[in-house]
């Protein structure tokens, strides 16, 4: 019986540490190679405490919790600006590192490590054998699955995977994608720390070899075969991979040793395999058993499906609730008299010895739609980039609303009423349509970890809302049927609609649209335009950067034409078409 | 290089069709064929865990019960027990693991066939001083009710203790003995000398015999943690009461092949000797190197296997070392004689003190047995190991003369017992005897 | 305990000899990883894999050593090449990411070095490959053996060699090509997979070479690979540039730093030493840090 229990322990054990992990990889894109160090720290720290100063298990296990977070702050630091590839090699280094110093000190143990921790009790009741140490490990194993769950399956959940799709788009909507990170890594790197704590009083050891590299790729090898991204799946990977090993061993009686290596070896395989095969791992991220079901049999959904439909009528845009259809293009605005709410002057950036944006001074007026025109190569995307605080300019500044949001990050210009799309539409591909416009939803309690957790009615109803937003804002567009479709799924024109959509929900008064007409079927091309023009009595502000000058002769009040990174005119349109220098700057570049 | 943002794409496009979720079944039911015919396969070579069958030979086993008591129902013939063995099955120390494991199955077939019980043996591996594996391997043996464990590196560099005490069950260890740090624990009893501490008096006399202007040594060993300081500690003291002084001590994870650092920074120290507390294929890699290296120290160890010097070839005649030995060529006593002659029929290989230390052992479980039954109790570990204190002394391969099995005797405080050593040279791979020594002295120089 | 005087020339030259191969490893690994783009972890299977069918043919079937050796890195090789076409471009083929073909590596890591633990980790003896005349010399108080110095110019021959090939043969041009920029290639009618099982085959045989040497200098262990490759890594993404003798000169600063970490730490804190410095590396990559630093700022404050 005893023997069951201690199976029992050890998959709890491992089944926190991989959803710990899998919030790190799974849902916020981080791939750790540290993880089963950082479970080391909390080991090392609880054992050292309890062997060197004699320190009861509770107040340990609060200790070596607390430090395991506090290095996984520490370590998310450098990782705020890496690419995968890059923090796949930092964790690695950080693994490598803290395993070496607990191999080498002496105080720790050196390669021995710490030996003899004192049996844990609580309330009074010793924990030496299995069956009395499973209570507990069931109930922190538990409230960290609940933690884990609300963290994952909520608005935070939601900006964690945002996160991962698309860290720029994330920003772009005005989530502070590096206070997440932290805080990610914080979280996880907490729950790690307080399982190895946990571990090492079930040995009554703390040893280097239990913490190494080696173990830190069996908890990622558990979470991607689980299914990285899905809320269960790596519970159910660390499960089979614990079990496995005496089952190997109990009924194939081929010795432990034998068992724990061919373990790994069909492990190893399955990993191969999986990844041809079916790389999302035994369970998907969107999975449910209804689905599966009804799925089972039938041929792969395409593209095909979402294809070449033809656009619904414009449903959204012409029953906006402003009556003021397509009154702007009369000639008769003064421009003049609408307030300037977006200032530039003297905006420059050069890259290397190619100067890219050189003095620009320009002017976005509320409610109307300014365009940005000029030939490829001018500057245009560029300017977006400095505008939106994608990139540092070399000099000059931007206002927003009179105030000064020169060099400001992207997410901080964004909740302060400035966005931007995509030329590349940057959805975040694997949510659902409605996921992606709820996430622009701004100051949402659910997405701070405090407020999630300490006010779950606020959140609650903050939800609500945002859901009653983004359909209103699906709805503009024409979408709301596709809002429970993967955005993958969808073609591009309806991803570009999505996209505007998702900057309504923001709630922010500038809006820039990098090319929201380009590359999309000429039957959507009216949708959009229509779109567009429907925004300023929204009360928005827009600029437009577009090629295509039938389009943007529909949309645009005032136009400013920009090549080689300077703005060397600026009028209606027509006047600017009508220059023949910029005509054949236009087309000849 | 290539583009961030398609990392992670591959993910999750694609949904399961029927047709790869049967391929997907087909390929995982094949891979499990594949490690399971791997394991079968690789069985030859693996440990038993059950009792083998007793084999009708040349070696005359009625001799037995002369020697070490008759048996019968009130010696537990026909009782299965449990018998835990934790062993370097896997890692460097492998050859420990391999014949401590031949050891063990013999004393478990001649128990048996001299009317003993059956003993069910349970194997585990520590992966050659993993004290994660140490640890959890007694933990799965006391959830299955073993009361009764035969260890190795002493215990497991200790990790094995906090499991079994509170537990009460009694660990014997012949292959690392208690060594200096673990002695005077409850339930844990060595078998063999306690190293290398008991060999220093012997080696450093030896030394100044041989080597009579060697004034500095240098000590290179596994970091085994807080065993290390009481050692050295001794070590000091020794060499201080020897006129000579300790001027390097380097430390190296169990397992090291390099030793390009360690050596530098060795002979940087000019010394005169080097010690190594280095085991399984350790010495081996060190020798080999050393022997390159430039330096004309001597080097003496505390480790003698085959296949180290396998490892280290010509480089290992260069090397001396001191250990508790199982003389082969010239047995100790009959019980000795019998052994060696057992197990060259049954394995076709030369036994080795280890092997000859788990064979012992076997017997000395089979006596405690013997002496619980005999008081109508139940087989514990506590009642084993009030057997044991009641009484110390047990019959053994060691010792004794060609006529008289000999016996050793446990230190009731200590743990511990007090074993012949030798001092040994190689050559071509065969080792010789050069001196005999105990804890406390050099007792015969014989070259 | 002041030995820093005769212990700083040992070390160097400890440095210089371990750098080179470390050199060596670094180019081979870096010459998969920036023409494929492969996150080739498994170059730690086609080492463990060299050095074990050395041993295994020369102490089993009894192949001279030199022979042995040849065949051991045709081995290497090949088993990169099957990697690449087995594995890696199937996966790619049909829509993997980088990140899975990392995830598959790893499978095959884990599944060779288990499989070889299977297969010989109960024997410990014959680890070691003999057969080589090792004979030290001593030269103004440093120590190193033959094979060291055959091993040192072995590896500069090598990495000569290389550099030659990639630049001055036309083959040699077709990989820079695919390196630069694969769609291009592919459009101008190079076919890249078969580029990739070149790349594949040269940067495995450089990796087979001083498996090799590492089992007879040392011994064959079943996770020695591992280590190497992540020595490996850290040399390839440190190294200015991907010119093959660049890349061999990070690997030989590396082992320098390394083996002179030994004048103030025991051999046990290697490790330390260049798994930190490439931490800090990555962590202090100025542009990085400047940035990171603002955002830590704006953390606080916004």
């Amino acid at each position: 019986m005893e023997y069951r229990f201690d199976i029992a322990n050890q998959v709890l054990i491992f089944v926190v540490l991989s959803l710990s992990l899998n919030l790190l990889i799974g849902y916020a894109g981080q791939v750790s190679l540290a993880h089963a160090a950082i479970a080391g720290i909390g080991g090392y720290t609880a054992a050292k405490l309890a062997i060197a100063n004699g320190m009861d298990f509770v107040p340990s296990l609060v200790l070596a919790t607390l430090m395991a977070g506090a290095a996984g702050a520490f370590l998310s630091v450098p990782a705020l600006r890496l690419t995968v590839q890059h923090l796949i090699l930092l964790t690695l280094a950080a693994a490598v590192v803290l395993v070496t110093v607990a191999n080498s000190t002496r105080d720790l143990g050196g390669a021995y490590g710490l030996v003899g921790m004192p049996v844990p009790s609580i309330f009074g009741k010793a924990m030496a054998k299995p069956s009395q140490f499973f209570w507990l490990l069931l109930c922190v194993a538990g409230i960290c699955a609940l933690l884990y769950w609300r963290l994952a399956e909520s608005p935070y959940g939601r900006v964690l995977r945002a996160l991962r799709e698309d860290e720029l788009a994330a920003r772009a909507v005005g989530k502070n994608v590096f206070a997440y990170k932290v805080q990610v890594f914080t979280l996880a790197s907490a729950m790690a720390g307080l399982m190895g704590a946990l571990w090492a009083y079930y040995l009554r050891l703390a040893s280097p070899v239990q913490f190494n590299v080696t173990q830190s790729l069996l908890l990622v090898t558990m979470v991607i075969f689980g299914g990285m991204g899905s809320l269960v799946g790596p519970a159910v990977g660390a499960a089979i991979i614990v079990i496995s090993s005496p089952i190997l061993e109990k009924n194939l009686d081929i010795g432990a040793e034998k068992a724990a290596l061919i373990r790994l070896v069909i492990y190893g395989v399955a990993l191969v395999l999986l990844m041809r095969l079916r790389p999302e791992g035994l369970i998907p991220e969107h999975f449910s058993f209804r689905r599966a079901l009804a799925r089972f049999g039938r041929p792969l959904p395409g593209a095909a499906a979402a294809g070449h439909q033809s656009p619904p009528p414009a449903a959204g845009a012409a029953e906006s609730p402003a009556p003021t259809g397509p009154g702007q293009q009369e000639t008769g605005i003064d421009i003049a008299t609408r307030t300037p709410v977006v200032t530039v002057e003297g905006l420059r950036k050069a890259f290397g010895g190619i100067v890219a944006v050189d003095g620009v001074d320009l002017v976005l007026r509320e409610r109307l739609v300014t365009g940005l025109v000029g030939p490829n190569g001018a500057g245009k995307t560029t300017l977006f980039n400095l505008l939106t605080g994608v990139i540092p300019p070399d000099g000059g500044t931007v206002r927003l609303k009179g105030r000064d949001i020169t060099g400001m990050t992207p997410d901080a210009i964004a909740r302060l009423g400035m966005v931007r799309s995509f030329q590349d539409v940057r959805l975040f591909l694997r949510m659902t349509v409605l996921e992606n416009v709820m996430l622009a939803y701004s100051r949402h309690p659910g997405e701070h970890l405090p407020l999630l957790l300490g006010a779950p009615l606020a959140t609650a109803r903050a939800e609500r809302r945002a859901k009653d937003l983004a359909l209103e804002c699906l709805s503009f567009v024409g979408l709301v049927d596709k809002a429970g479709m993967l955005a993958g799924e969808l073609s591009f024109g309806e991803q570009k609609l999505v996209a505007i959509a998702r900057l309504l929900a923001t709630g922010a008064d500038v809006l820039l649209l990098d090319e929201p007409i380009s590359g999309i079927d000429p039957q959507w091309v009216d949708r959009v335009a229509l779109v567009i023009r429907a925004l300023p009595a929204q009360g928005k502000t827009v600029c437009v950067v577009e090629h295509n000058l039938y389009a943007l002769g529909q949309l645009a009040d005032h136009c400013y034409f920009m090549e080689s990174g300077r703005i060397t005119a600026e009028g209606s349109l027509q006047e600017l078409m009508a220059d023949p220098r910029l005509i054949a700057a236009y087309f000849g570049a | 290089m290539h583009e961030e943002k398609g990392y992670w794409d591959h993910f999750f496009e694609r949904r399961l069709s029927r047709r790869q979720l049967m391929r997907l079944g087909a390929l995982g039911v094949a891979g499990l064929a594949a490690g399971a015919y791997l394991a079968c396969r690789g069985e030859e070579g693996a440990p038993t865990t059950g009792t083998p069958a007793p084999r009708a030979g040349a070696v005359d086993l009625s001799k037995l019960n002369e020697w070490l008591g008759p048996g019968g129902p009130q010696a537990g013939q026909g009782q299965t027990i449990k018998l835990g063995v934790i062993l370097a099955l896997t890692g460097p120390g492998s050859y420990y693991g391999q014949i401590m494991t031949k050891g063990t199955d013999l004393g478990v077939e001649h128990v048996r066939a001299a009317g003993g019980p059956n003993f069910q043996v349970i194997y585990k591996d520590h992966k050659s001083g993993d004290v994660t594996a140490g640890a959890t391997a007694a933990r799965e043996l006391v959830n299955d009710g073993v009361q009764i464990i035969l260890s190795s590196y002493a215990a497991v560099l200790g990790s094995i203790l906090p499991v079994i005490q509170p537990a009460k069950v009694l660990v014997l260890d012949g292959g690392g003995g208690t060594s200096q740090l673990w002695k005077r624990q409850d339930y844990f009893w060595g078998t063999r000398a306690v190293i290398p501490d008991d060999a220093f008096n012997g080696v450093v006399q030896y030394v100044r015999r041989k080597l009579p202007n060697a004034r500095r040594v240098a000590n290179v060993g596994w970091d085994v943690g807080p065993a290390n300081e009481p050692v050295i500690a001794y070590l000091k003291q020794v060499l201080a009461a020897n006129n000579m002084e300790l001027v390097a001590d380097e430390r190296v994870q169990i397992g090291t092949t390099d030793y390009s650092t360690t050596l530098a920074r060795v002979r940087g120290t000019n010394p005169d000797v080097i010690l190594t507390g280095l085991w399984g294929l350790d010495p081996g890699y060190f020798m080999k190197q050393y022997v390159t290296s430039g330096m004309k120290a001597q080097v003496i160890g505390f480790e003698f296997t085959p296949d180290a010097c396998q490892v280290a070839g010509a480089a290992y005649d260069q090397y001396w070392f001191a250990f508790d030995y199982f003389d082969i060529e010239q047995p100790f006593n009959p019980w000795s004689k019998l052994f060696i002659d057992a197990f060259r029929q049954k394995y076709n290989q030369n036994p080795d003190f280890y092997a000859a230390n788990f064979y012992e052992k076997v017997f000395i479980v089979w006596e405690l047995v013997r002496r619980v039954l005999s008081r109508n109790q139940p087989i514990t570990g506590e009642n084993l190991q009030n057997a044991l204190k009641q009484n110390p002394t047990f019959k053994s391969l060691y010792g004794g003369d060609p006529n008289n099995v000999g016996t050793i005797t446990f230190d009731l405080e200590e743990h511990d017992v007090d074993k012949l050593q030798v001092i040994g040279k190689v050559s071509g791979c065969k080792a010789r005897v050069v001196a005999k020594m105990n804890r406390e002295r050099l007792l015969q120089v014989l070259d | 305990m002041d030995f820093r005087g005769e212990l700083f020339p040992q070390l160097f030259t400890n440095g210089v000899i371990n750098g080179s191969w470390y050199g060596v490893l670094g180019l081979g690994f870096a010459l998969i990883l920036t023409v494929t783009g492969r996150f080739h972890l498994a170059y730690a299977v086609t080492y463990t894999l060299a050095a074990y069918v050395a041993i295994a043919l020369s102490q089993d079937v009894g192949i001279p050593l030199g022979v042995a050796f040849f065949l051991a890195v045709v081995v290497a090789s090949l088993s990169g090449v099957l990697m690449e076409g087995v594995v890696y471009g199937p996966l790619a083929a049909g829509g993997g990411g980088l990140l899975g073909i990392f995830i598959a590596s790893l499978g095959l890591t884990i599944v060779a070095e288990n499989l070889i633990r299977l297969t010989w980790g109960a024997e410990s003896a014959s680890r070691s490959l003999g057969g080589f005349p090792l004979r030290p010399f001593t030269v103004l108080g440093v120590t190193f053996t033959s094979l060291d110095m055959a091993a040192v110019f072995t590896a500069w021959f090598l990495v000569l060699a290389v550099a030659f090939f990639l630049s001055y043969t036309p083959w040699g041009r077709i990989i820079n090509a695919v390196r630069v920029n694969p769609e291009l290639a592919r459009v101008v009618g190079i076919n890249t997979e078969r580029v990739y099982w070149l790349v594949f085959a040269i940067g495995s045989a450089l990796a087979g070479v001083f498996a090799v040497y590492a089992a007879i200098r040392f011994a064959a262990v079943p996770d020695m690979g591992l280590q190497q490759t992540l020595i490996a890594f850290v040399v390839a993404f440190m190294a200015l540039g991907t010119r093959p003798v660049s890349v061999a000169l990070t690997g030989l600063a590396l082992g320098l730093v390394e083996s002179l970490s030994g004048l103030f730490l025991s051999a046990q804190w290697a490790p330390v030493v260049v798994f930190g410095v490439l931490f800090v590396y990555l962590a202090l990559r100025p542009v990085q840090l400047r940035l990171a630093l603002r955002q830590v700022q704006r953390l606080v404050t916004a």
